[in-house]
């Protein structure tokens, strides 16, 4: 697959069809998201290490693709992504972090245990596949079976116990691809208290969680990221199940699609109704 | 906070409080509470008492104090006077906080000790609150004494008269080619019977010739920005293809004109030209092309109203154009339609020729109309017998629930009209019940009683051509139960009648985007108060007036109208309102630019600067629902006065305890 | 598991146009009922962050209550639809953590039912002394 890739990728370079293309280099071992400007330096795409392409990186304050998309305003870009880096720039398209003009998505599908490495349910892009076979995802965690037959007491002592582990690393936050605010609320005095180990529980990871209630896009970042191996998903997925069942929205899948806590729309068009819900 | 020096002020509202409250225990308290803050913390019979403030002055002056907290009622009770006081001792109004310990604890707990308590968390929590208060100013907005008007019926012309007489420029802004609206349509007026051409067409001529109204007919309003005060409004000019500046209405160009289509004005029962004006006393009354029939426009051929035209008015070229307008108020006056007849099968309209609408018998007996007053079939013959049918469409859980007021009163003078010109017609009156409420109305229907009509309770439930009898023959039958006797009846007709429901123009909802006010289930607008306040909306600076609010008779609207244009005059004559203080904003350096907030807003006060990546909010079109500031996931909209923090320090207090 | 002697503390968030004057108006009617309810004040329910809710819970809250004007009566039209919005992703959010999600509550209060408003109160804190104290307090759990 990797070569085919590289062959689209330096045709699409060669005719100027794009002036650059974002993807993941590879350098004695060490992986990074690359510029791609010369078809001579496509040698180093790298494409079967699962790296965070979109995450907000920390000196630029923005993930790759608004940096360049900001800083060269106009340049056509592609971008080498799985169904995860897919995903996430449809999200942060609807966060106006990122724009879908001049910009073409080389998707390509990852391999089931890849999938199973990252827990994703959608281990391919669902608009832009060009490359690889769509395989199976893996639709649940590899703890919720266990997680949902507990009752509300287990739960609470569950999270006691793994929330006591945190270490504060904000590796969860580092990680995530569809964060992208200026300063993060997790680091607010009023959520948690500077300099106290383990964290306010439940505030620090409920500020996350909450904010990604209809945003997570599943790719498995942030438990891959967590170094105390909090299962921090199994917060995350029932939140998806209700947005799904309620306004029938999975994020991720369309970026015109409007995420539902964003929006009023329906209420708006509806006839007021008391129903709480 | 150490540079808070807060004063606390505990009330008894003489035993209101004091009687289930250990009042110089909570104070105690609080000054145990946080000593290093509370610099002063005291009790007091009656703070909102003259002494009672007074005692806030005199202790900032003597104490140097900088916040001020108030355990005493309910804020939306008294936090102005003590504003007030504390503004008056020569700190920011908004260095103060205030505890209800009265609504919320003595009068509603029945144990000494909890009401304590709880009295000690309300003012705990105050007093958390007020350290992290700010300093905020109060602001006004001028008022620009224009006013548009959207609508030109009888609503909006009675508004547009009043504000204009009053020294005041009016822009009136009608969709169709002329003011007058449905008022203009109709024949007699009910109780009065008095011509409603005769009262209404010389109000139509002041209004096209008032120094203060400019007339925009053929307009419409197509965005609204701004606030009460200063609106900014877009309106579309459709292209009338004729210059009003050199047209004489001398109407030649009408005569000469070849094309005709149905004129909408006679319900398309006479035909109109290509080139028309709707009615013979039309204001303006100069002609409009209508460019969907035009042969001109359509094949390029024609121009014979070019040709005839004298003065040259004819502007082919002619271009829709959006004119923009600068008001302080709006009224929206823009009426109702009737229920279309058609989509109540039940009744056969248009598959049987003589089932007529309301609108259509208007101008049957209207000496004007299509028959020149005579009321005939549509084969032209005299009907012997008429069916009048009530409440079609209304008061009908599957059409309309509720009742559009009017219905009983123009069919009984539908019966009176029809009884004046063939008094040995039949005349049916098929009704729910009879809901004559207004002046004169009653005495009215018992003025027909004697006049030979037949009232039959019950409703139509159905129109049929098929007979069961030869006397049934080529009519149409009524069927109808009749619950004064109990019986389904049939009762043959030459002509019948419906009395539809009205209903609200279907583009209502899109206005009510358009003017950020609301519609009801009904798709009326929404009054602000049902009761205290019916011509205001939710939105501050736009009412309304007339049967865009709901069914109502040409009285009525006339009596909103006329308290729209007054609600108007008191803005223009206070020449400044005070805006809303606790508005919300957005920290640019915090703002992501996510626009999470921008579609949340009830009043589009916010957004998204492209070029910066950031969201911003209008600080005049914000309300301070703070609705914004509960959605950014940045924390960079804020509230003034319900900022994160204040509320965090809330929680944080109100929990001490 | 509801102990004897338990007082629970609720927090409610009312916002000022409907809820808050509800509950006026149980003071001015003498209603009574039990004083372990503490109100915030805000201007209208779509002002609530989630996180406030988690935090009043964190802080040693009971349960806590949102009261906002019915659908279609927002004194700003439309902020207590996205209060709405935002209650049902609380519910299940708490409900994940652990933490029984009936100690949180939504209600839409009018400015005019303050014997509502008393009711509202009565039963939300007969349910929490049910549900016995807040898990999430401090030291709670093991
Ligand atoms: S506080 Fe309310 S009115 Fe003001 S900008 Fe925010 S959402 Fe709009
Ligand atoms: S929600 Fe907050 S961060 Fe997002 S655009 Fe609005 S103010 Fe900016
Ligand atoms: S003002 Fe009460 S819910 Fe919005």
């Amino acid at each position: 697959m990797i070569s085919e890739i590289k062959k689209y990728c330096r045709e699409l370079l060669d005719s100027k069809k794009v002036d650059a293309i974002i993807g993941v280099s590879e350098e004695e071992g060490q992986w990074m998201p690359f510029l791609f400007t010369e078809s001579s330096q496509l040698d180093k795409l790298f494409v079967d290490k699962k790296y965070p392409l979109m995450t907000t990186s920390k000196p630029m304050k923005e993930n790759i693709l608004s940096y360049i998309q900001r800083k060269h305003p106009g340049m056509k870009l592609a971008i080498v992504a799985r169904g995860c880096d897919e995903r996430a720039i449809f999200e942060l398209v609807k966060r106006g972090q990122v724009k879908l003009e001049n910009l073409e998505i080389i998707g390509y599908a990852c391999d089931r245990r890849q999938a199973e490495t990252c827990t994703c349910p959608t281990p391919h892009p669902t608009k832009n596949l060009k490359f690889g076979e769509k395989a199976e995802g893996v639709k649940e965690h590899k703890l919720a079976a266990e997680f949902d037959k507990m009752s509300l007491e287990e739960k609470s002592r569950f999270w006691h116990k793994q929330f006591s582990k945190c270490i504060k690393c904000y590796g969860c936050r580092n990680a995530c691809p569809v964060c992208f605010c200026k300063t993060c609320l997790m680091e607010a005095h009023f959520y948690t208290q500077p300099g106290e180990l383990p964290v306010e529980y439940p505030t620090f990871h409920f500020v996350q969680r909450y904010h990604h209630a209809a945003q997570c896009i599943e790719c498995g970042e942030c438990e891959l990221a967590c170094p105390m191996d909090i299962p921090l998903r199994l917060m995350s997925q029932p939140l998806l199940r209700q947005t799904k069942e309620l306004y029938d929205y999975v994020p991720g899948m369309d970026p015109e699609q409007e995420c539902p806590l964003f929006t009023i729309k329906q209420e708006r068009a509806e006839e007021a109704s008391d129903e709480l819900f | 906070m150490s540079n808070c020096r807060i004063g606390v002020y505990v009330c008894h509202c003489g035993s209101n409080i004091a009687g289930k409250v250990r009042v110089d225990e909570v104070a105690r308290y609080a000054k145990d509470y946080a000593p290093d803050e509370v610099v002063i913390s005291r009790e007091y019979k009656y703070m909102c008492s003259d002494p009672g403030q007074d005692l806030i002055k005199k202790d900032i002056k003597e104490f140097n104090l900088n916040r001020i907290v108030v355990a005493s009622c309910s804020p939306l009770m008294h936090e102005k006077t003590f504003r007030n006081a504390t503004a008056d001792g020569g700190i920011n109004p908004f260095f103060f906080q205030m505890a209800n310990i009265r609504e919320h604890v003595s009068w509603v707990t029945e144990d000494e000790n909890a009401a304590t308590e709880k009295a000690k968390a309300l003012l705990i929590a105050a007093i958390h609150r007020v350290m992290h208060h700010e300093a905020l100013e109060k602001r006004t907005v001028h008022i620009n004494p224009q006013v548009l008007i959207v609508g030109g019926g009888i609503a909006g012309i009675t508004a547009a008269l009043q504000i204009a007489d009053a020294g005041n420029k009016v822009f009136l802004v009608e969709k169709s080619p002329s003011i007058g609206g449905h008022m203009a349509q109709l024949d007699k007026t009910f109780p009065t019977l008095d011509c409603s051409a005769c009262i209404l067409t010389p109000k139509m001529t002041s209004v096209g010739q008032h120094p203060n109204i400019t007339l925009m007919t053929y307009s419409e309003v197509q965005e609204v920005n701004g606030y009460v005060g200063n609106f900014k409004v877009k309106v579309l000019r459709k292209a009338k293809s004729v210059d009003h500046e050199k047209c004489t209405g001398c109407g030649v160009c009408t005569q000469k004109c070849p094309m005709k289509a149905p004129n909408e004005f006679e319900l398309n029962m006479a035909p109109r030209k290509a080139i028309y004006t709707p009615f013979p006393q039309a204001v303006p009354n100069k002609p409009v092309i209508d460019k969907t029939i035009c042969t001109y426009y359509k094949n390029g051929r024609c121009k014979a109203c070019e040709k005839f035209c004298g003065p040259g008015a004819i502007l082919f070229d002619e271009q829709d154009r959006i004119e923009e307008i600068e008001v302080g108020s709006i009224i929206l006056a823009t009426g109702y339609d009737l229920k279309t007849a058609e989509s109540l099968p039940e009744y056969g309209f248009g598959r049987y020729p003589n089932v007529f609408t309301a609108f259509e018998f208007e101008r049957l007996v209207n000496s004007s109309g299509p028959t020149g007053g005579k009321i005939v079939t549509r084969e032209g013959k005299e009907p012997k017998s008429i069916g009048i049918l009530h409440c079609i469409g209304s008061r009908d859980k599957k059409y309309c629930e509720y009742c559009s007021r009017v219905c009983c009163m123009y069919a009984l003078k539908f019966s009176h009209l029809i009884k004046e010109k063939y008094h040995d017609c039949e005349v049916y009156q098929f009704y729910i019940d009879m809901r004559c409420f207004g002046k004169g109305y009653e005495e009215f229907y018992n003025r027909l009683l004697k006049e030979g009509v037949n009232f039959v309770r019950g409703k139509v439930a159905e129109i049929t051509d098929a007979a069961l009898e030869p006397s049934e023959e080529g009519k149409l039958i009524m069927r109808a139960e009749d619950t004064m006797i109990g019986t389904v009846r049939r009762i043959p007709v030459d002509m019948a009648i419906l009395c539809l429901a009205m209903v609200a123009k279907p583009e209502a909802k899109e206005l009510s985007h358009i003017f950020s006010c609301s519609v009801g289930k009904d798709g009326w607008f929404t009054e602000k108060h049902p009761k205290l306040a019916p011509v205001s909306t939710a939105s501050d600076g736009i009412f309304i007036a007339g049967a865009c609010q709901g069914p109502k008779d040409i009285p009525d609207t006339v009596a909103q109208a006329g308290a729209a244009a007054a609600e108007v005059l008191n803005l223009i004559q206070r020449g400044e309102v005070e805006a809303e203080v606790v508005t919300a904003d957005i920290e640019e350096d915090l703002c992501s630019g996510c626009r999470t907030c921008v579609e949340l807003c009830p009043y589009t006060a916010i957004t998204y600067n492209a070029e910066k990546k950031k969201s911003e909010i209008n600080g005049a079109l914000c309300k301070g629902c703070g609705t914004c500031v509960g959605a950014c996931p940045s924390g960079a909209a804020y509230q003034r006065n319900f900022r994160d923090e204040q509320i965090y320090a809330e929680i944080k207090g109100i929990l001490a305890v | 598991m509801s102990d004897k002697g338990f007082e629970p503390r609720i927090v409610a968030f009312l916002c000022n146009w409907c809820s808050y004057t509800g509950a006026d108006l149980a003071g001015t009617s003498r209603l009574k009922y039990p004083a372990n309810v503490r109100t915030i004040r805000v201007m209208c329910s779509g002002r609530i962050d989630p996180l406030f809710i988690i935090s009043a819970l964190q802080k040693g809250a009971d349960g806590v209550l949102i009261g906002g004007c019915h659908i279609g009566d927002c004194h700003y039209q439309k902020g207590n639809y996205s209060a709405r919005r935002r209650a049902a992703i609380t519910e299940t959010m708490l409900e994940s953590l652990g933490i029984d999600p009936r100690r949180f509550r939504l209600e839409w209060v009018s400015a005019s039912e303050g014997p509502k408003y008393a009711e509202v109160i009565t039963d939300f804190t007969r349910q929490i002394k049910e549900l016995g104290p807040n898990p999430l307090k401090k030291g709670a759990a093991k």
